[in-house]
């Protein structure tokens, strides 16, 4: 019994970390730009393609594959800003025309990727481990995907949180979003910091989508809604400015999964992500009374 | 005067063309797309109210378009009503619920109701999916009646001209509403929801209201799609249908009167004339670019570009800072 | 006579108390000046009388009415109007329309008279329309009626909020800093209007910083710090006395 209850544990935290490093993704946009992109979950998808395209199609070694389409997604980004954002912007479309337009391009990302690569899921090479040859510890088998993941999002928060408290640009970026004006007055060139933005998010999720591509396969459901709603539900858990918080709601949020797909029904599995929003939702609200 | 009255002269002209469509054109598909097109319209216009004139988001209108489709094919064939009746129980089932969903939205605004209105789209999805015993789940609802006259089912032109009365019927009620106090005080609501409550606008009966009638209007649209296809499926009322209705609301032009109407239509058809080329594997994407490039190039959307043309062939000259409707 | 009451009135922020127990009557007809140094609580009390925030504890006796925990658009129809320290207007919204929608709560039409368009819409419509005119002429404003307020210079801005708090036809007015980021012209004109304005019978608080306003102007002044009370009094009463002078010490206003 509880040998299951470390394993659902320990990979009910580890998927949980991704939807977190979404949700962080997600808040680290909102707090610069102050918008909502719901094409954030193709960033993952993108990654997962590319990054299978480059080490399985064209051979090449997987830290570089990754290196490469982490980069790529990114610069997806700045396109982002450029062609959507920028255009907008100049035309005083507001949020919702954003959110709009966001919406199209990720079903825009999805039939590209059909188009590409088909609609059939791919296998995930497994340089995570095989899920076949769990590590064996007493009598808990855990996946060393899981501990995989634990060790990349762990470099990444560390490497992340030197780039914000070490780096004049990682600096900037935090004045940025804590108060534009003044940061334009301090001579921080913004526009620059939200293109950063933008990649930085882009790349993050790509991140995160590369990591979920062993659990749920190089395929369309990356880039599919529900993830992306664990995305946002984390976010919300990280009330839209604590992105730390974030990836620890999206750890919640992985965790609950499991337990009540281990002692409810599978069906339940998502609804589980729309009862924590409206839960933090309305919580958040009361808090705020 | 003469002016208006030349624009208006221009405006039925164009009205005209548009119903004679079916008589013109006699494929049963494109009247077929037609029909759903003026379905989507109704929609639209509803998300047009709730968005653009009172600034509430809804990205789960699917759910109410769903509610109304199952509620008067259930009610109809259950208890063997006209299809009339059936109608009204989906108005007055999403009336109820639309005001619940008006709730959220006393507290919340913006991203946070969105993501409570995605939420609520996707409760009652998964609801119509697993409640197998009333709604047929994943296999669909089959055998739902057909609209009737004089003993027989009507015909899909017919339903064109009955659809096309119903969504006049919605534009006249929701330009009747905009332009008078109710409507200023919805604009009010959105342009500073605080503002508007100290100087005495009681913005949560408001909100009560545009919630319920946006949401009747799909109800409506979805009750006569019911009869109109004789078969359901949960496949209709997905997330990505709502996010659908959204895009129709802004490409027609979120804050215009006809923006509904235009989007519906445009919307719905341009992914058929994308089909119709040869290109069939790229039609999903080119639909979704193309909305996307109308969404940045015109944010406020076709119907303002449109009244401007009309303008013009009716010697209109408006200085600039005429605001459009709202 | 007092028409307005604030009895133990108490406003808490997690562990912050911006209104500590605040009791002040404003007398009626007169101007009643609410001053104090910055973070002493005048805006969170304007905002505790309005029902834009729910006390902690206390209450407001409006006329003799518990208004306590009443919604803004009920202490509005009850004869209470305010403006913001950061002027809040219908940007999408004309400046004729900005006024025109704060007569909505004297309509006696229903949804089902603006459907059928009935006369009784079209007659309230009409006077309506002509109270709002009649209002943006008082405040100099009624040959930019269709304009849209961000396209007024700040000042008209000002005078536009004020406008639509009298739309209400209030009692009571409560004016938050209404001369900030005015220009000289500008706070004059303000200064006029507040003097109108107890020529119309209206009670009015005024939360401001500009000492010349305010002893220009008011009958009246209560004193906040910490969120209490101070003093009370006439201007010059209040002008000497000690505490009021420490807590200002250092601000070049008093």
């Amino acid at each position: 019994m509880l040998s299951i209850w470390i394993q659902n544990a320990v990979s009910g935290v580890a998927i949980g970390l991704l939807y977190g490093l979404i949700g962080l993704g997600v808040v680290l946009f909102f707090q610069t730009t102050n918008l909502l992109n719901f094409a954030h979950i193709s960033s993952a998808m993108l990654g997962a393609y590319l990054c299978y395209m480059f080490n399985v199609t064209l051979h090449l070694p997987f830290v570089l594959a990754m290196i490469l389409a982490i980069i790529l997604v990114a610069c997806y980004g700045l396109l982002l800003k450029r062609f959507v954002y920028e255009p907008l912007a100049k035309r005083e479309g507001g949020r919702l025309e954003f959110i709009i337009a966001t919406m199209m391009l990720s079903v825009f990302l999805l039939n590209a990727v059909i188009v590409l690569w088909g609609g059939v899921p791919k296998p995930f090479p497994n340089v995570f481990g095989d899920p076949a040859k769990p590590l064996i510890i007493g009598s808990v088998a855990i996946q060393t995907h899981s501990l995989w993941v634990l060790a990349y999002v762990t470099v990444f928060v560390i490497a992340l949180q030197s780039f914000f408290t070490k780096t004049m640009t990682g600096k900037s970026l935090r004045a940025v979003a804590q108060n534009q004006g003044a940061a334009r007055l301090m001579g921080i060139d913004v526009e620059k910091m939200l293109t950063i933005s933008f990649m930085l998010s882009t790349g993050i999720t790509a991140l995160a989508g590369i990591l979920l591509a062993p659990a749920y396969f190089v395929s369309l459901d990356l880039g599919g809604g529900i993830i992306g709603i664990k995305g946002f539900a984390a976010a919300v858990v990280g009330r839209m400015n604590k992105p730390y918080v974030a990836l620890l709601g999206g750890v919640l949020i992985g965790l609950a999964e499991n337990f009540v797909v281990l002692y409810a029904s599978s069906v339940y599995r998502d609804v589980i992500t729309f009862a924590f929003l409206i839960l933090f939702l309305v919580v958040r609200k009361k808090a705020e009374a | 005067m003469k002016k208006m009255n030349r624009k208006s002269v221009i405006m039925l002209v164009i009205l005209a063309a548009f119903l004679a469509i079916p008589l013109v054109d006699s494929n049963q598909y494109h009247i077929y797309m037609l029909d759903r097109a003026l379905l989507n319209a109704m929609i639209a216009s509803g998300l047009v109210a709730l968005t653009g004139l009172a600034g509430q988001m809804s990205l789960g209108h699917a759910a109410f378009y769903g509610i109304g489709a199952y509620a008067s094919a259930i009610v109809t064939k259950t208890f063997g009503v006209p299809v009339i009746v059936g109608v009204i129980s989906a108005a007055v089932l999403c009336l109820v619920i639309g005001m619940l969903l008006s709730i959220p939205s006393f507290k919340l605004s913006g991203f946070y109701l969105s993501l409570v209105t995605i939420s609520f789209g996707n409760i009652v999805w998964t609801v119509i999916v697993n409640w197998y015993s009333l709604t047929g789940g994943s296999l669909g609802l089959l055998g739902i009646q057909p609209i009737r006259i004089a003993g027989r089912a009507i015909t899909r032109t017919e339903f064109f001209y009955l659809a096309a009365a119903v969504l006049a019927l919605i534009y006249f009620v929701t330009t009747r509403m905009a332009r008078s106090y109710i409507g200023r005080g919805l604009r009010a609501v959105r342009d500073d929801e605080m503002a508007a409550e100290t100087a005495g606008i009681d913005t949560k009966r408001l909100k009560l209201l545009v919630f319920s009638l946006s949401a009747i209007y799909a109800g409506i649209a979805g009750a006569l799609y019911a009869h109109l296809s004789t078969f359901l499926s949960p496949e209709s009322f997905v997330q990505a249908e709502s996010a659908n209705f959204v895009a129709m609301s802004v490409v027609g032009g979120i804050r215009h009167m006809l923006g509904g109407t235009i989007g519906g239509l445009v919307v719905t058809m341009i992914p058929e004339f994308l089909r119709v080329k040869g290109w069939e594997i790229y039609y999903l994407m080119g639909s979704s670019l193309a909305i996307l490039v109308l969404v940045i190039m015109l944010p406020n959307g076709l119907a303002p570009s449109f009244e401007k043309f009309i303008d013009r062939l009716a010697g209109i000259d408006r200085k600039n800072g005429k605001r459009q409707v709202k | 006579m007092a028409i307005l009451k604030t009895e133990n009135l108490t406003r808490r922020f997690g562990g912050l108390v911006a209104v500590n127990n605040l009791s002040f009557e404003i007398p009626e007809g007169k101007i009643t000046g609410l001053i104090g140094p910055n973070g002493s609580g005048k805006s969170t009390t304007i905002n505790l009388i309005s029902g834009v925030l729910p006390a902690s504890s206390g209450s407001v006796e409006y006329m003799g009415k518990k208004i306590t925990g009443f919604a803004p658009h009920m202490v509005a129809r009850m004869g209470i109007s305010r403006t913001y320290q950061q002027i809040r207007l219908f940007e999408k919204m004309t400046v004729l329309e900005n006024v025109y929608v704060a007569r909505n709560l004297m309509y006696k039409s229903n949804l089902a008279d603006v459907l059928i368009g009935s006369k009784r819409l079209s007659s309230e419509d009409k006077a309506n329309e002509k109270k709002a005119m009649e209002l943006l002429e008082l405040v100099g404003l009624a040959d930019k009626a269709d304009e849209l307020p961000k396209n007024l210079p700040y000042g008209y801005r000002r005078f536009l909020e004020i406008a639509r708090a009298l739309a209400t036809e209030p009692k009571l007015l409560l004016l938050d800093e209404p001369a900030a980021g005015m220009n000289r012209d500008e706070f004059m004109e303000v200064m006029d209007l507040v003097r109108r304005l107890r020529a119309m019978d209206i009670s009015v608080l005024l939360v401001e910083h500009t000492m010349e306003f305010v002893e220009a102007v008011v009958d009246h002044v209560v004193v906040l710090n910490f969120g209490q009370k101070l003093a009370e009094g006439t201007f010059a009463q209040i002008e000497k006395d000690p505490q009021v002078i420490e807590a200002y010490l250092g601000k070049e206003e008093l």
